[in-house]
């Protein structure tokens, strides 16, 4: 950032211990462009070097460095009522000079990060390393470091399927059965759909996944659902009897888990909404939520 | 836009148009998927092929414009296989391809590209072949469109043709063995079926052809998937009895399809080996009567009847095996089955069935006839013919008996539908060109099944049969034998409906050349077959014995003949009574057939029979039956011939009288001369070895003549009877000549001049008769009937003259009354010999022939 052509007095860059090894995820950013960010998760430690550089042949006088973990859930509605669940501080270098490269190591042991990241359309969670060299007369330089959390979530000991019969009296009946209610995000949904009475015509069926956003609470509630996946699953019509299998890989899609009343902010949950298609295009569906998890990193 | 503007397109240039656009863009799709194969771009490449595969998802398309189309984008997914079978290119395993392609959100692109990936999966070796294959063919379930379906397995189908992990393929192990490829071609299969099926339903009713048109377009497709497991290194006959055939007819009989049962039922029967059929033959005709009634089970029946036909006679060292499978018992008990199931079937179809059971009978079963009977039975029983009145000489009788009920029969089906008849005649054929004439014979269901056609297509089939037995190389030489023929020419032998008159003489005249096939070496034997063919012929009446009589009259005198020969050649006296009681038979034979030409006005017929008769006679020494034969062929000459219509005929009659009488001298003289002519010599001219011969013989003869031979003609008899005790052997049949002599030159129609007759001179008969002749035309009076006279002046002694003038007196009906009248009052005026003179027989004989012989001349 340069102002009135002055530049900026000092570039802060930042490095991960972990190095080459740190794990990292490409995620959207605010711009929609894809940018990959370090990953880390709860109870880990987040430590590196923050790297000083001044514009050369300039002296920087300071008043001190430090770097923030910070956590915050936004609601957009609400853009000042940003939410730091997480802010820790570690002061880097006392106030003083330096006048080249400098680089100061950083940790923060065991990191409680309790929620995962996660970019909605009415909220969103987000974590960033801040590290602030404060000077006098404005000249204050903070810089942000996003980083991702992900947390691995305990695989559910009771995965039951699902199936379920319905159907609309003397015009359809189908029964649908899923393999599981709790999927991993890179899993497979395998289902089979049965038809047990067919007297419309069916053009064709697809299976939706849907993600539900309720974010606020009480009359600021916002709810929002957008279609995250929509997957044909059956061409034509099928007669009595028929079955037709199911096999939707999730991992195409850009899923998270599930997430429950984040930080008391919000919601996150996860529908597939099978939807057969008439050929006046009328849409017949049933929703049957699922559970989405995290099994790994 | 424009598109408002332009009229309305036929259905026909909208299919094109149709077409046309979506081959545009799977060219265009194409091209940039290429484009990204060259640049190894998989993602890339994967997405403009889904858009290429998208194009396949129209529904706007027939099937067969939509062929043309999945043809196009079949060999544009070429490229796309070889670029997934190069991991050097994409970089990625198999499974990871197989799992990427899935993430294609519309199924009908997804699928074809996971086939794609699927079949190079497999074929790296990567993937167990009969896993794949089964989560192909299970995935390919989502399709359920029809088209979209059929072509999506078709494709399937043929991706995983060279993959199937059968017998002695590289995927067999691992990759599963012959039954897991069994089972998923058999998967495919149902599914296609089931989509081909559902093309029927749905849409508009007025659509129903087309869409049935364009089901039989794509009928090849499912059919595809018999062929490929017919072609199976390891499908043997116990997987093809308990798995294949059983999901497959189970298949085609739940599917409830006008146009796949018959299909498949015939794909089925092609494109498996003869022995599986065989060995499984229960199984697949168990499924023929549950198919649909409108299905033609008997258009099914018979291709695989066809199929085996062929087979047997392919490879005749199968009969055995023919026989243990039972097969023609188990198709029999089908087609009864069938006829049971389907009470409206119609009768084509129950002669199909029938006449592909006959054909396989005969290829399979040459040799068992009483099988062939059986099918003619029970056609006779499904189509309704009555049964034959109990007949205990049928052999077969039994079989036939089997099929008839305690409830009465269904009125018969007369055949007249062109096909069923084409079918029926066919069928009735096959045994006919088979078997030789004798075992035809033998059918005795055979006439009940004609009894089925139109009486102008039974007369056909009895032509057939005539003409087969005339080709035929043996003889029918057994009265029972010849009985049955006739039933079987039944048709010919009565009238029926309007014949052409032109093919009732065609089918005469081979019922008369019939009469010479049927012929026995045993000379009993032969005058009984002579005896029934003669009975037979007399039930069709006058106009069909007179084309039979001539053959039945020369066979009669061969064996006449040949009697006499035997007779000649063997002394001993047992045999010799038994052969003059034969020839008796024959005699009497022959006499009846002479009635019998007379009760049918076949005068001219009758004459000469009776003059060869009088021949044969004469030649054997049966004296009185010869002089009687003479006697009655003047009486027929002078009452009929003369007076006959037929006046050129009567000519020829004529001549033949005087060749015959000139013969009969000829052969007196012969005996006179040669060694043994002698034999038959009088005993009171001749001594030596004809006395002896004629001292046994002659009181058999004379039996001959004198009592059994004469039929109706009692008048005969008692003259004969008053002379027989007065003259000797010899005499008496001098005598008859005499006596044929006489009547000849009696007028029988005044008794004046039968005074006069009797006085004249032998000498002057032919003067006697000129001068009949002239009287009786100077008795036609009138105008007309002068002027002709005049003119026929020349020719006045001319048979023909008189016996038209004849007519035309008779017509007046002045002149005299009718011959038939006076019969009565004439007789005890005939005039014979003078009592007491013995005659020289051939005296008497000679001045008859030269009677005979100067007016034949005259005449000419």
């Amino acid at each position: 950032m340069s102002f009135f052509g002055l530049g900026r007095a000092v570039t802060v860059d930042l490095t991960h211990a972990a190095g080459e090894a740190q794990r990292v995820a490409s995620v959207k950013s605010d711009r929609g462009n894809l940018e990959t960010l370090p990953v880390f998760t709860d109870k880990e430690t987040i430590a590196g070097h923050v790297h000083l550089s001044p514009a050369p042949g300039k002296q920087i006088d300071h008043l001190g460095v430090k770097i923030e973990v910070l956590g915050q859930t936004e609601l957009y509605f609400d853009r000042g009522d940003a939410h730091d669940f997480v802010s820790l501080v570690r002061e880097l270098v006392n106030p003083g000079e330096f006048n080249g490269p400098l680089s100061v190591p950083f940790e923060f042991k065991s990191v409680s990060l309790p929620h995962e990241s996660y970019r909605g359309i009415n909220v969103r969670v987000r974590y960033v390393l801040r590290v602030t060299v404060s000077r006098g007369y404005g000249g204050t330089v903070v810089s942000d470091f996003p980083f991702l959390v992900r947390l691995v979530d305990e695989p559910p000991s009771v995965n039951t399927g699902i199936k379920m019969e319905v159907g609309i009296e003397d015009c359809l009946h189908i029964e649908f059965e899923y393999a599981k209610a709790k999927y991993h995000l890179k899993d497979v949904v395998v289902g089979k759909i049965f038809f047990l009475l067919v007297r419309i015509k069916i053009k064709h069926m697809e299976l939706e996944i849907r993600r539900r956003e309720s974010a606020g609470g009480g009359v600021n509630t916002y709810n929002e659902s957008e279609t995250i996946a929509k997957y044909e699953v059956m061409d034509g019509a099928p007669v009595r009897g028929e079955s037709v299998p199911v096999r939707l890989f999730l991992a195409p899609y850009d899923l998270t888990p599930t997430y429950k009343n984040v930080a008391n902010r919000f919601s996150v949950k996860y529908y597939l909404n099978l939807v057969l298609v008439d050929e006046e295009d009328r849409r017949y569906f049933k929703q049957q939520e699922i559970t989405v998890f995290r099994e790994t990193l | 836009m424009s598109a408002a503007r332009m009229a309305p397109l036929s259905a026909q240039e909208e299919q094109d148009k149709w077409l046309a656009d979506a081959q545009n863009l799977v060219k265009q799709y194409a091209f940039y998927m290429k484009r990204a194969l060259d640049d190894n771009n998989l993602r890339e490449a994967l997405k403009q092929g889904s858009l290429m595969l998208g194009e396949l998802r129209t529904t706007a398309l027939s099937p067969q414009k939509y062929y043309e189309l999945y043809m196009q984008v079949w060999s544009e997914l070429h490229h796309l296989e070889s670029f997934f079978a190069d991991p050097a290119r994409h970089g990625r395993t198999n499974l990871e391809l197989y799992e990427l392609v899935q993430h294609a959100g519309n199924i009908l692109p997804r699928l074809y590209l996971l086939v794609t990936v699927g079949s190079v999966y497999v074929k790296s070796g990567e993937g167990a072949a009969k896993d794949v294959l089964k989560d192909l063919v299970e995935m390919a379930k989502g399709v359920q469109h029809p088209i979209h379906g059929l072509f999506l397995r078709a494709y399937l189908g043929q991706a995983s043709k060279t993959l199937l992990p059968d017998a002695g393929s590289p995927f067999e192990g691992e990759g599963g063995d012959t039954r897991d490829a069994v089972d998923f071609v058999l998967q495919n299969f149902t599914e296609m079926n089931k989509l081909w099926v559902r093309m029927a339903h749905g849409g508009p009713a007025r659509d129903v052809d087309r869409r049935e048109k364009e089901r039989r377009e794509l009928r090849d497709l499912v059919g595809k998937n018999l062929h490929v497991l017919s072609s199976l290194e390891g499908l043997d006959l116990s997987l093809y009895r308990d798995v294949v055939l059983p999901r497959v007819l189970e298949q085609v009989v739940q599917c409830k399809d006008d146009i796949a049962q018959p299909y498949l039922m015939d794909a089925v029967t092609q494109v498996f080996p003869d022995d599986f059929h065989l060995k499984t033959l229960e199984t697949l005709l168990g499924a023929v009567p549950q198919l649909k009634p409108s299905v033609r089970a008997g258009d099914v029946l018979a291709s695989l009847m066809e199929r085996l036909t062929q087979a047997a006679i392919d490879a005749p060292e199968l009969a055995d095996a023919f026989a243990d499978a039972d097969a023609l018992l188990k198709f029999r008990e089908c087609v009864a089955a069938v006829v049971e199931a389907q009470p409206q079937l119609e009768a084509r179809e129950r002669l199909l069935m029938h006449a592909s059971l006959m054909s396989f009978a005969v290829a399979a079963h040459k040799d068992r006839l009483e099988l062939v009977d059986g099918i003619l039975a029970s056609c006779a029983s499904a189509l309704g013919a009555p049964l034959p009145p109990a007949s205990p000489r049928d052999g077969a009788a039994g079989e036939a008996g089997t099929s008839a009920s305690s409830e009465p029969p269904p009125p018969a089906m007369i055949v007249a539908d062109p096909k069923a008849v084409k079918q029926l005649v066919a069928l009735l054929t096959v045994p006919l060109e088979t078997y030789d004439t004798d075992d035809v014979l033998r059918l005795s269901s055979y006439p009940r099944c004609m009894s089925l056609l139109q009486p102008a297509d039974a007369r056909d089939m009895a032509v057939a049969v005539v003409k087969s037995v005339l080709k035929g190389s043996t003889a029918v030489g057994d009265p029972r034998r010849v009985e049955t023929l006739f039933k079987f020419v039944a048709s010919l032998m009565r009238d029926a409906g309007e014949e052409d008159e032109e093919d009732f003489e065609e089918a005469q005249l081979l019922m008369s050349r019939l009469v010479h096939r049927l012929r026995s070496d045993d000379t009993k034997t032969q005058l009984a077959i002579l005896t029934t063919a003669k009975a037979q012929f007399a039930t069709g009446g006058a106009k069909r014995l007179r084309h039979a009589a001539p053959p039945l009259a020369f066979e009669a005198l061969r064996l006449g003949r040949a009697v006499v020969a035997e007779q000649s050649l063997d002394e001993s006296s047992s045999t010799k009574t038994h052969e003059s009681e034969l020839l008796k038979q024959v005699l009497q034979f022959l006499y009846q057939l002479v009635s019998n030409l007379e009760q049918a006005t076949c005068h001219d017929l009758a004459l000469r029979l009776c003059l060869e008769s009088a021949r044969l006679a004469d030649s054997a020494g049966a004296e009185h039956a010869a002089g009687d034969l003479f006697e009655r062929a003047m009486t027929s000459y002078e009452e009929e011939i003369v007076d006959s219509k037929k006046t050129a005929n009567g000519v020829v009659a004529d001549r033949r009288v005087a060749a015959h009488v000139r013969e009969l001298l000829r052969g007196d003289a012969c005996r006179a001369r040669g060694p043994r002519g002698g034999l038959r010599r009088a005993p009171a001219e001749e001594d030596g070895p004809g006395r002896r011969a004629r001292g046994v013989r002659a009181p058999a003869l004379a039996k001959v003549s004198g009592e059994d031979l004469r039929g109706g003609r009692r008048r005969q008899c008692r003259r004969l009877r008053g002379r027989r005790g007065r003259v000797g052997v010899s005499a008496e049949s001098s005598e008859n000549r005499e006596r044929v002599l006489a009547s000849l030159c009696d007028d029988r129609r005044g008794g004046g001049r039968g005074d006069r007759a009797a006085g004249v001179g032998a000498q002057q008969l032919p003067v006697v008769l000129r001068e009949r002749m002239r009287g009786r035309a100077g008795v036609g009076g009138g105008g007309v009937a002068r002027a002709r006279r005049r003119r026929a002046e020349p020719a006045r002694i001319a048979g023909c003259v008189p016996s038209r003038r004849a007519r035309a007196l008779r017509r007046d009906g002045a002149a005299h009354p009718a011959p038939a009248g006076e019969a009565g009052g004439r007789r005890g005026e005939v005039p014979g010999p003078p009592r007491g003179v013995r005659r020289d027989s051939y005296k008497k004989k000679t001045r008859f022939a030269s009677k005979i012989v100067l007016r034949v001349t005259k005449t000419i």
